[in-house]
């Protein structure tokens, strides 16, 4: 997980990387050296150097006072060993106290019992921590499963609020049916279902799902993110999950962006900027998303925003913008940073793939800046004071904000 | 002979001009301004005659002697305390075409740039504090009297025959003669600099320019295109170029000249005052213009524009 870091703070980050110390003289160090009587100068040697970085590394975790990386695996370990023997106490005491008690019946309790169990750590937690919250969750269901000899039918996650999904279903019934599969292994109190043309048929198959819910209009979307809005509209859930009706999305995935939104982020985007490849190999919409970003001081966020599926909403977000601002992606991308609402990047996510029509690229992001120009002036805050304007004129267009002040 | 003084010092046959060749060729500040060929003296008549046609600028040099004919070329060099290579960029301005006037303009100089301005043969407008950045291109262009004009930087000697390519693409057609340069790209985060340049072509509908700029030097435009989107916006680049694509002006990447290998390493400025977020700010400014151009609404790129990912 990572939010809006800036290039600023990276480049810090890596200028305090200690250069490698190399003893003054070639002294020779190490057993391999003693024992061959070799005099050539450390950093000479083949692979010497990455050796004595890494010991550094080491010497310097310790130092410090931080758990070594084998350490913390066995602690995980552990720890997951641990919330299995809890889960297969608790599955225990369900099953006697349910004898008849069918899976669906224990899904919902061993949900509450995680979540209540969780809570305390969730609190305080990091994001790497409410990751592993995450892996806990399953060591808990196996033990669950353990104790109840019943399979808990999907994940557990440490959600404090509702959370609901949102998926767009165009023409491929097959591959929504798979998409509504992983959905349904998430503590979800409804999945809208908004139906294009092509998918209407599907309206009763989908009706016999319990959670599922389904709008459509008979003369269809203009795009996936306008069905999303319409779907958007119906739900009141605290986070509302926006996934691709066309590719489905491992539960366990998708419930890191429930979690991550759950614990305070106002949207949680999945990961498109590591599947795009070199910059010049991205294209002109890619660049546009990343400048928006970066226009409007967040960097850190490279290419990714609101409308890549899949990504999450807080209830906080969608009141903030809207759902209606989900129609056009970048103008809602805007929106919430424009607002100071939280917005992070959840690496493990892997952004669906879903494609736009190009030309909606270039009317989303002019109405973004359209929007945000008119409201906070020419340059958006980034200054020009040095420039003399008034030697030729004037120059420049727009307000003249951040402009040298005799101008 | 021993004791000759003052004009009797040298015999009378060192005196002649020398071929222009050999003149040209003189080191930094040997030359002597009133010995530059014939061919330097073309200039617009009225530059002696109105002193005051910019504030504060000093013009020197002029020879009116002959008959005045326009330039065909115009170089523009922004100078600020740039004297180490200042004398060479010029030689190379000088080189582009037989026909072409340099105009240096010197803002906020205190390191002898002006001198070597002045004995270059370079017409000059000095000011006596820094104009800012681009604004120097912009003043010069506003006093230019070539058909074709070319921007480049006082530190940074780029041969006559590379420049000539910039020229001799407006002289076949070309309005604007764009550097194709898009800089290190070929990897997955690159600087916003870049980010910005190919943005906004890909937002004007024109992401086969990539990321070349008029940011960037050299640079070349013609005088139809310096009428187009007038001499001031030359201060802020890329709405320049965003009005000169509004405009239906022809620009083309010319050639490749690699400026970020030219470009002296300026770690200090980096760090204590990085022109990024002006580049960006300037970029921003080009959009706002483009959407609210005309009082029409946002226009639209082609289809094609963006290519495969809209989302």
């Amino acid at each position: 997980m990572r939010n809006g870091v800036s290039a600023g703070s990276m480049k810090k980050s890596f200028k305090g990387k200690r250069p490698r110390k190399v003893p003054a003289g070639g002294r020779t160090v190490g057993r391999a050296a003693s024992r061959t009587g070799s005099r050539r100068p450390l950093a000479a040697r083949p692979g010497a150097g990455r050796r004595q970085r890494r010991s550094a590394r080491t010497h310097r975790q310790s130092a410090s006072g931080r758990i070594s990386r084998a350490f913390a695996a066995k602690a995980a370990g552990s720890a997951a060993a641990r919330w299995q023997r809890e889960g297969a106490a608790d599955g225990a005491a369900w099953r006697a106290a349910h004898p008849a008690g069918t899976a669906e019946e224990l899904w919902p309790y061993a949900q509450r019992a995680w979540t209540e169990k969780a809570h305390g750590s969730l609190a305080s937690a990091s994001r790497a921590e409410r990751k592993r919250l995450c892996r806990d969750g399953s060591a808990y269901a196996a033990g669950i499963r353990q104790g109840s000899g019943m399979e808990v039918p999907g994940e557990l996650l440490p959600l404090k609020g509702t959370a609901s999904a949102v998926v767009y279903a165009g023409a491929d019934a097959q591959r929504l049916r798979a998409v509504l599969a992983e959905l349904e292994r998430l503590p979800l109190v409804e999945i809208v279902v908004v139906l294009g043309p092509d998918a209407l048929p599907m309206q009763a198959e989908l009706l016999s799902h319990p959670r599922i819910v389904t709008v459509g209009s008979p003369d269809g979307y203009a795009s996936p993110h306008a069905a999303r809005a319409a779907g958007a509209r119906l739900t009141g859930a605290d986070t509302v999950l926006f996934a691709d009706g066309a590719e489905p999305c491992p539960a366990r995935l998708l419930g890191l962006l429930l979690v991550e939104a759950d614990a305070g982020a106002d949207a949680v985007l999945s990961d498109r900027t590591a599947q795009e490849g070199t910059f010049d190999r991205r294209g002109g919409a890619s660049w546009l998303r990343e400048f928006l970003n970066v226009t409007l001081g967040k960097p850190g966020l490279r290419a990714n925003a609101v409308g890549g599926v899949p990504f999450a909403l807080s209830r906080r977000a969608l009141d903030a913008i809207g759902p209606e601002a989900l129609e056009m992606p970048a103008r809602a991308q805007a929106s919430l940073l424009a607002s100071g609402l939280r917005v992070a990047v959840c690496d493990d996510v892997p952004f669906s793939g879903e494609r736009d029509s190009p030309s909606s690229a270039a009317d989303y992001h002019t109405a973004a800046w359209l929007d945000c120009l008119s409201a906070r002036g020419a340059r958006l805050g980034f200054p020009d004071h040095k420039r003399n304007r008034q030697a030729i004129g004037g120059g420049g267009d727009g307000s003249d904000d951040g402009r040298h002040p005799q101008l | 002979m021993k004791d000759r003084t003052g004009s009797d010092r040298f015999p009378r046959r060192r005196r002649a001009r020398p071929p222009a060749h050999r003149k040209r060729a003189l080191p930094a500040g040997k030359g002597r301004a009133s010995a530059r060929p014939a061919r330097r003296t073309a200039r617009r008549p009225s530059a002696a005659a109105e002193p005051g046609a910019v504030q504060g600028a000093d013009r020197t040099g002029a020879r009116g002697e002959e008959a005045w004919r326009p330039p065909a070329v115009s170089v523009i060099i922004p100078v600020m305390n740039e004297k180490r290579t200042l004398a060479r960029v010029i030689r190379e301005a000088y080189r582009v075409h037989p026909r072409t006037e340099v105009i240096a303009v010197l803002n906020g100089s205190t390191d002898g740039s002006l001198a070597i301005a002045k004995a270059s043969g370079a017409r000059v407008l000095a000011f006596d504090r820094p104009l800012g950045h681009d604004v120097g291109r912009a003043v010069g262009a506003r006093e230019a009297a070539g058909d074709t004009l070319l921007f480049v930087d006082a530190d940074m000697v780029i041969p006559a025959a590379r420049l000539r390519d910039f020229t001799e693409a407006i002289e076949r057609g070309t309005d604007i003669a764009l550097n194709d340069y898009s800089g290190p790209r070929k990897r997955p985060v690159v600087h916003n600099v870049i980010l910005a340049k190919h943005a906004l072509n890909a937002l004007l509908g024109r992401p086969d320019l990539e990321g070349a700029s008029m940011t960037a030097v050299p640079h070349a435009m013609s005088r139809r295109a310096l009428a187009a989107i007038g001499a001031e916006a030359l201060a802020v680049p890329p709405l320049a170029m965003t009005k000169a694509i509004h405009a239906g002006m022809n620009i083309k990447r010319v050639r490749h000249i690699d400026v970020g290998s030219l470009n002296r390493p300026r770690t200090k400025r980096e760090r204590t005052g990085s022109l990024e977020p002006l580049i960006i700010g300037d970029h921003l400014e080009a959009i706002g213009w483009w959407l609210k151009r005309d009082g029409s609404g946002p226009p639209k790129p082609a289809a094609e524009a963006l290519g495969g990912d809209g989302a």
